[in-house]
């Protein structure tokens, strides 16, 4: 038996590596641009290696933001933030569980919200799928010694979908692969 | 089927029979079906050196694709980020395609071409975590075990093999950990995946790692979503008493299992139910845990009952159908559920422990027994390690230091001499028995 259905499992695989940059290559070929703040931190993952934590400034916003009670968010849930251009970086001016109706020049980012923290009220903390940037051990140990004077920029597609395109570090964008 | 059990006139039929059983399919004589039914009724006895051949082409295909990982990882930085995908891909494909020939083109090398099956499924998931660095795609990271899970089962149906099998197995038991530990969601979906596409195949196999990794997998999902149910309404000594408790009946759910099962699943269920049912009786004889849990006055909702209730039946059905092949065993194994189950209505205090206590020593003492008269050297290594533990932790437990712990240590001393003395009236027939298993 030649097994001619092993070879549609493995187009399955490819097709779903294939998705994965799809993905990400629309997002970037036709997304907008987003310019934001950033805080990085180095963890590290045995399974994904040395990668560096892009903490953007929109990852913890005000509960104020969101229409309704904030503590009808939990963990896990999806939303989506409207960005508005400002300068030299773009903020949030509202979080919502539907992708809202927005001005011509604003965007929505989908976000997962990590945690609402409603005792210290600090906010909506939220993760974003951009937000890690794999590179060297080298490399990442500088960033996170960094600390200030690092931006992303990330493209923002019609669907809410994010990718990071740029890093800076004091004003000049880092070379990746 | 071991070697010795094979009467010597069929020995040289059995090994042609595969041979013309691809013989008759190919010229349409009998179905693939048929073909398979007939291998199942008469499976050719594994020579020393065919299991030797299989553990070095396995050992071999997890370097090679160790090497390939860390060869990229090694040059990383210097590719262009396309050559890295394309270096990826083909090792896949090419692991795929030269698997494929070997197996089913020139069918040369079957062995070595499901070897090399197995790798392009290791290197498929090597390539959804490298893609996801090189694109910096930082979703939500258990989807990318469940995408490896999904394609090698993909892959273990469409090749109707074993070794994909077990891998998409222990795979989508590092998920649902993943999903529930990590993200402290319940993850019904892994129920389903195991019970709708792995279980099926895996009966059609015969696969029993596969089947093992499964049992094992449904009672680590139970015990990680029982320790993560905890909130501010719900107690969490108390949960984890509850799951503790699971694991156990569950354990002996699948030990019972093992007696119904036909001979190939037989020993992985009973091995897989044992390790559980241990490690659950073993937390559980800690009377400070219990006392801390305190079921009785406990505020839990009808939900953790329910589940509780419904897996000592499953415990008891598992104990019935050992009784049909040996009663004691069947009613040790009833008697042991029940013990367990007794933390539900024990006042909160240490002696609370005293029933689990007893449960354990029982299970340890049965799976001696079972061990040595099956002649199987895992139920016994399982049955001294849960011994082992059990002195260790006797030690260490607080509850025991209402009674002279010299007592208890006593008492491990009489059941081991018991156990020597059965042994060596055992004796020759076991040193001659296990010589022959040594020598297969």
């Amino acid at each position: 038996m030649r097994k001619p259905w092993l070879w549609a499992a493995i187009a399955l695989q490819v097709l779903v590596l294939a998705v994965m940059m799809g993905i990400n290559l629309f997002t970037l070929q036709t997304g907008v641009a987003v310019r934001l703040k950033t805080e990085p931190r180095d963890p590290f993952d045995p399974l994904r290696g040395a990668y560096v934590h892009l903490q953007p400034a929109i990852a913890r916003l005000d509960a104020a933001l969101f229409p309704g009670d904030v503590r009808t968010l939990n963990s896990g849930d999806t939303v989506y933030v409207t960005l508005h251009p400002d300068q030299p970086y773009w903020r949030a001016v509202a979080v919502g569980r539907e992708r809202p109706r927005f001005w011509p020049d604003e965007v929505a980012v989908r976000a997962q919200v990590q945690y609402v923290d409603t005792y210290q009220d600090r906010g909506i903390f939220l993760r974003y799928s951009f937000q890690d940037f794999f590179t060297t051990d080298e490399r990442a140990r500088k960033l996170e010694l960094q600390r200030t004077g690092v931006d992303m920029e990330i493209r923002v597609d019609r669907f809410g979908n994010g990718a990071l395109e740029k890093v800076y570090v004091d004003g000049e964008p880092l070379n990746w692969q | 089927m071991a070697e010795k059990d094979v009467p010597q006139y069929r020995r040289g039929w059995l090994e042609q029979l595969p041979g013309e059983l691809t013989r008759w399919e190919q010229s349409g004589l009998i179905s693939n079906e048929q073909a398979g039914a007939i291998r199942a009724l008469y499976p050719v006895p594994e020579r020393s050196g065919s299991r030797l051949t299989r553990f070095l082409t396995v050992m071999a295909v997890i370097l090679i694709g160790l090497g390939v990982v860390l060869f990229v990882a090694a040059h990383w930085e210097e590719m262009d980020r396309w050559l890295k995908v394309t270096l990826l891909l083909v090792a896949m494909l090419g692991s795929y395609g030269s698997g494929w020939w070997l197996s089913y083109g020139r069918g040369s090398y079957p062995k070595v071409g499901r070897a090399l099956i197995l790798l392009g499924c290791l290197i498929y998931g090597a390539d959804i975590f490298l893609i996801a660095q090189i694109f910096h795609l930082s979703a939500h990271w258990p989807n990318g075990l469940l995408l490896w899970s999904l394609g090698t089962l993909a892959v273990a149906w469409a090749a109707h093999d074993e070794l994909p099998l077990t891998l998409a197995a222990l795979l989508l038991g590092i998920w649902t950990a993943s999903e529930q530990g990590d993200f402290g969601r319940l993850n019904g979906w892994y129920l389903l995946l195991n019970f709708g596409l792995v279980l099926p195949l895996v009966w059609r196999l015969r696969s029993r790692w596969a089947l093992g990794l499964t049992a094992l997998g449904t009672g680590l999902w139970w015990l990680v979503g029982t320790l993560e149910a905890q909130g501010h309404d719900v107690p969490g000594v108390a949960m984890v008493a509850v799951g503790l408790l699971g694991l156990a009946l569950w354990g002996i759910a699948v030990y019972g299992a093992g007696a119904a099962m036909p001979r190939w699943g037989s020993l992985s269920l009973r091995l897989a139910g044992s390790l559980m049912a241990l490690i659950g009786l073993f937390v559980l004889s800690f009377g400070d845990l219990l006392k801390n849990a305190n079921l009785r006055e406990a505020p839990l909702s009808v939900w953790p009952r329910l589940a509780a209730g419904v897996l000592l039946a499953l415990a008891l059905a598992g104990a019935y159908l050992l009784a049909r092949r040996q009663r004691w065993e069947g009613i040790g194994a009833a008697l042991v559920a029940l013990a367990a189950s007794s933390i539900w209505f024990l006042p909160g205090n240490a002696w609370a422990a005293l029933p689990t206590n007893l449960a354990l020593l029982a299970a340890i003492g049965g799976l001696l027994i079972v061990g040595i008269r099956t002649r199987s050297s895992l139920l016994l290594a399982a049955a001294l390690v849960g011994f082992g533990a059990d002195v260790i932790g006797r030690y260490f437990d607080f509850f025991w230091a209402t009674l002279d712990r010299s007592l208890f240590f006593l008492a491990g001393g009489l059941l081991l001499l018991a156990v020597g003395a059965l042994l060596e009236r055992q004796g020759r027939r076991l040193a001659r028995d296990w010589e022959v298993m040594e020598d297969a």
